[in-house]
């Protein structure tokens, strides 16, 4: 029978997601909320190579929205796509609460939960700064790993042939 | 030819069987996608990764071969339970083979393809996975 061979393991590929994963997390120093949520799935290989998945608040589309602010841009501030304030309109309420710093003395306060906030039917929202995280993950991770994959791959191609010629001996 | 459910549910058996071995024996042995909604940790779930069915041209037969492989979840801070219930698992399945009377399944000598250390799957997981192959035909 013709044996199956991998020149990448699954161990490789795990590593390199593993190394990536907690790049990602040391990145992410700010936001414990999107820390937790970084998930590292099973590698995959077959005889062309292998794949890992990593994703970050799978399941959670108001957290997907915030990584993808937070790494692209968002607003006036967005990297991608056209730059200008968007509108946020309450969805669950008659009305948005937030706090802000000196409001302007003709915005109606309200008190919530013992805290003072501003009480307005829609804002025009400036958007976040982008803060990479992941494409600076990558940049700082891809070329040791990559070299570490390559050891790994010229190790498994050896390990392959060794086997390979003993059969045929 | 056997089928991917009598496999893997030889496989879940085996591992159950592991008693012995004081870790195991209370763990929640299950299929990887098992789609319950109550987990406990640790646990253990088996992946049937391939089960090829061949012809061998040599022997004039078929030849049943199968990858597996087995995870390991913990929730504990440090990777130490991860590693320690697999190198248990490794230390009971490498080289042996076993035969499953009720799924009517015999596995041949099983070889470590991979071993991969424990890394960390999410905020509050650590995941370790061991992967097998073997031969497998009926008892």
């Amino acid at each position: 029978m013709a044996r199956n061979i991998q020149i990448v393991k699954i161990s490789d590929i795990t590593r390199f997601g593993d190394s990536l994963a907690k790049s990602i997390r040391a990145n992410l120093k700010w936001s414990k909320k999107l820390r937790n949520k970084v998930k590292l799935h099973k590698g995959k290989v077959n005889n062309n190579g292998g794949e890992i998945s990593i994703t970050i608040a799978d399941g959670d589309p108001n957290l997907q929205g915030m990584a993808r602010a937070f790494e692209f841009g968002s607003g006036i501030h967005a990297t991608r796509g056209t730059r200008k304030k968007y509108l946020i309109k309450p969805k669950n309420a008659r009305a948005l609460w937030f706090y802000m710093e000196n409001p302007h003395p003709k915005i109606p306060l309200y008190i919530k939960g013992g805290k003072i906030g501003v009480v307005l039917p829609k804002v025009l929202h400036p958007g976040v700064e982008a803060r990479p995280f992941i494409s600076k993950a990558i940049q700082s991770t891809i070329s040791k790993a990559t070299e570490d994959l390559a050891i790994s791959v010229r190790k498994n191609l050896i390990e392959e042939l060794r086997i390979v010629l003993k059969d045929i001996k | 030819m056997l089928g991917d459910e009598v496999i893997q549910a030889a496989i879940v058996e085996k591992l159950k069987s592991l008693a012995p071995f004081g870790l195991v024996q209370s763990m929640e042995v299950r299929e990887l996608s098992w789609q319950g909604d109550t987990f406990t940790y640790p646990n253990i779930r088996v992946d049937l990764e391939s089960n090829e069915w061949v012809f061998d041209e040599q022997e004039r037969c078929n030849l049943q071969y199968v990858t597996f492989s087995i995870y390991i979840f913990s929730e504990q801070r440090s990777s130490k339970e991860c590693s320690q219930i697999k190198t248990l698992i490794i230390n009971a399945l490498v080289g042996m083979g076993f035969t499953s009377v009720t799924q009517q399944v015999k596995f041949s000598r099983l070889r470590m393809v991979d071993n991969v250390p424990a890394i960390r799957e999410d905020a509050n997981t650590w995941r370790s996975q061991v992967q097998f192959g073997s031969r497998i035909s009926n008892p």
